[in-house]
């Protein structure tokens, strides 16, 4: 079907007669689509915020690589450099034994008298960042295989590093499945109101299949007027939920300033996946239900 | 132009809508299907618009094999047939040009064409006074004939007319009917099924006798007595 301005134009008054012909069920669509917007709006930023923290736990993680005992200076700057060349390494720092002795003299003095011991028992050490969290348990065993580095004694915090990433899995599975299931009742809901106003209309649809008009004719009008729903749904359910997400920022930010919180980013995502949501919803709702009732108008 | 071959049409398990009925309607023929409720001559009629295919035998309209026609063609062989229903089926919030209009629209006809075709339709049928009005204003007669015009608007090949007076008074029937017959004599074949014992008196055209699904009777130049009684059908004019 070639779609010339006049074909536009008749789709567009065709769009809006029906849209204000159908005033309460144009208003229920559009409330149906509102609702189920915002439920997946507000999934989606409870999944962003929860990423962030996990991530942010995650990248407080660092390697503790301990050195042999009389190493060269020499050997300890190879060693520095071989471990700075690994993949995935953001930063390496040196902690000397001498400064880490006095670090602990100072946390612990008070509870363990450490003249007992008769020298320094530590050991020379890199604090090793790595960029992903997941990337930690391989770069440790490969820092383990690095010269002069005290294999034994490498540690990165092994159960807690996996309750992060377990955290992180968690979040996206549930949220992911939030999302899918919350998709799968908007676009239910969204159907259903298509369908009935497509059922109010049957007399003037099967009017235009004895006229000679195509499906595809027939449905653009209705196809337009539920992404209509979808996206005045999609752009209420977005005004509702910036106001509300930037009033429970700044609360928790001056409650809980700790608390690290999605702020411009988290809202761009949330617009992108609102109208796109939205307009999939009206298009594939609006399209089901059409294909169904011009199916069960096909010759018996 | 409209051709049946042994054609039978069953819905469900109940008896035959239309069984073994054979017929041909040339071009530019005027044709009356007449006989008692249940009959089947709705069914015949839906058969030329493709509105439902035969169970069994053969339906060809404008050469065309209607059980051999993919679903993409059927709107484009509906552009070639006007219907005219009894209850009229103009949309109630259009105008009569816009009821007229709209079958040219939904077929993505361009503006110049509309605007050339609406007042030429509605001249045909006698209601360019009547353009603007919206059909609740409008008396049974003058309904039908805006029908009329949104089913020869786009020069159709053949005029499917499903009880068109069937509302009427005789009077306004007999107006129908001439416009019918206007449409036909600039060569529309017309088809109209139809239990109004006046109008098919008068018309003196083919008429076709449908009992129980079958063809009883096919008679050319002929008058509702005159079928009836060589078909011994019991017609629905006959009860009044």
């Amino acid at each position: 079907m070639k779609v010339s301005p006049h074909h536009l134009e008749f789709f567009l008054r065709e769009t809006f007669i029906n849209i204000r012909r159908n005033g309460m069920m144009s208003v229920a669509a559009v409330s149906t689509v509102l609702i189920g917007l915002c439920l997946l709006g507000a999934m989606y930023l409870a999944t962003v915020n929860l990423n962030l923290w996990a991530g942010q736990l995650a990248q407080q993680v660092e390697i503790y690589v301990p050195l042999q005992d009389g190493l060269s200076a020499q050997d300890l700057q190879a060693a520095r450099q071989r471990i700075e060349q690994l993949p995935g390494v953001e930063s390496v720092q040196f902690v000397s034994r001498h400064q880490e002795w006095q670090e602990l003299q100072q946390q612990l003095g008070r509870q363990m008298d450490l003249a007992d011991f008769e020298s320094n028992p530590l050991s020379d050490s890199f604090d090793v960042r790595v960029a992903s969290p997941e990337q930690v348990p391989a770069t440790a065993a490969l820092i383990k295989q690095i010269h002069g580095v005290d294999k034994e004694h490498v540690d990165f915090g092994g159960p807690l590093m996996n309750k992060v990433l377990a955290l992180r899995r968690v979040v996206w599975l549930v949220g992911g499945a939030a999302v899918i299931l919350l998709g799968l009742a908007t676009l239910l809901i969204v159907g259903n109101t298509i369908r009935l106003t497509v059922l109010a209309r049957q007399r003037e649809i099967r009017l235009m299949q004895l006229l000679g008009a195509t499906d595809a004719f027939i449905c653009v009008p209705f196809v337009l007027e539920g992404v209509f729903h979808g996206v005045v749904g999609a752009a209420l359910a977005g005004a509702v939920l910036t106001a509300s997400y930037q009033a429970l920022v700044r609360w928790l930010s001056a409650s809980l300033p700790f608390l690290p919180l999605a702020h411009a980013e988290g809202l761009k995502g949330l617009w992108v996946l609102l109208l796109f949501a939205g307009v999939a919803f009206g298009l594939a709702g609006s399209v089901i239900s059409l294909r169904r009732f011009l199916a069960v108008c096909e010759p018996s | 132009m409209i051709e049946f071959y042994d054609v039978t049409v069953m819905f469900g398990g109940g008896p035959p809508a239309l069984e073994s009925v054979s017929l041909r309607v040339a071009a530019g023929e005027f044709a009356f299907v007449v006989g008692p409720t249940g009959a089947g001559k709705s069914t015949l009629l839906r058969l030329i618009y493709r509105d439902v295919l035969p169970t069994r035998g053969c339906v060809r309209v404008l050469g065309r094999d209607m059980a051999q026609m993919s679903p993409r063609e059927v709107p484009h062989l509906r552009r070639h047939i006007g219907v005219v229903f009894q209850d009229a089926s103009l949309l109630p919030r259009k105008t009569v040009w816009e009821n007229v209009a709209f079958a040219l629209q939904v077929i993505g006809a361009s503006r110049a064409t509309i605007l050339r075709e609406v007042p030429r339709a509605l001249s045909v049928v006698g209601l360019s006074d009547k353009a603007y009005a919206y059909p609740e204003t409008l008396s049974g007669g003058e309904q039908q004939r805006a029908c009329i015009a949104r089913a020869i608007v786009n020069h159709p090949s053949i005029v499917v007319a499903d009880e068109p007076t069937g509302n009427l008074d005789p009077a306004t029937s007999w107006d129908v009917m001439q416009v019918l017959r206007h449409v036909n004599a600039h060569g529309t074949t017309v088809v109209v099924a139809t239990h109004d014992r006046e109008v098919v008196d008068r018309m003196r055209k083919r008429v076709i006798v449908l009992d129980k699904g079958r063809v009883a009777r096919d008679a050319e130049d002929s008058d509702y007595e005159g079928v009836a009684a060589s078909s011994g059908v019991f017609l629905e004019g006959d009860l009044h």
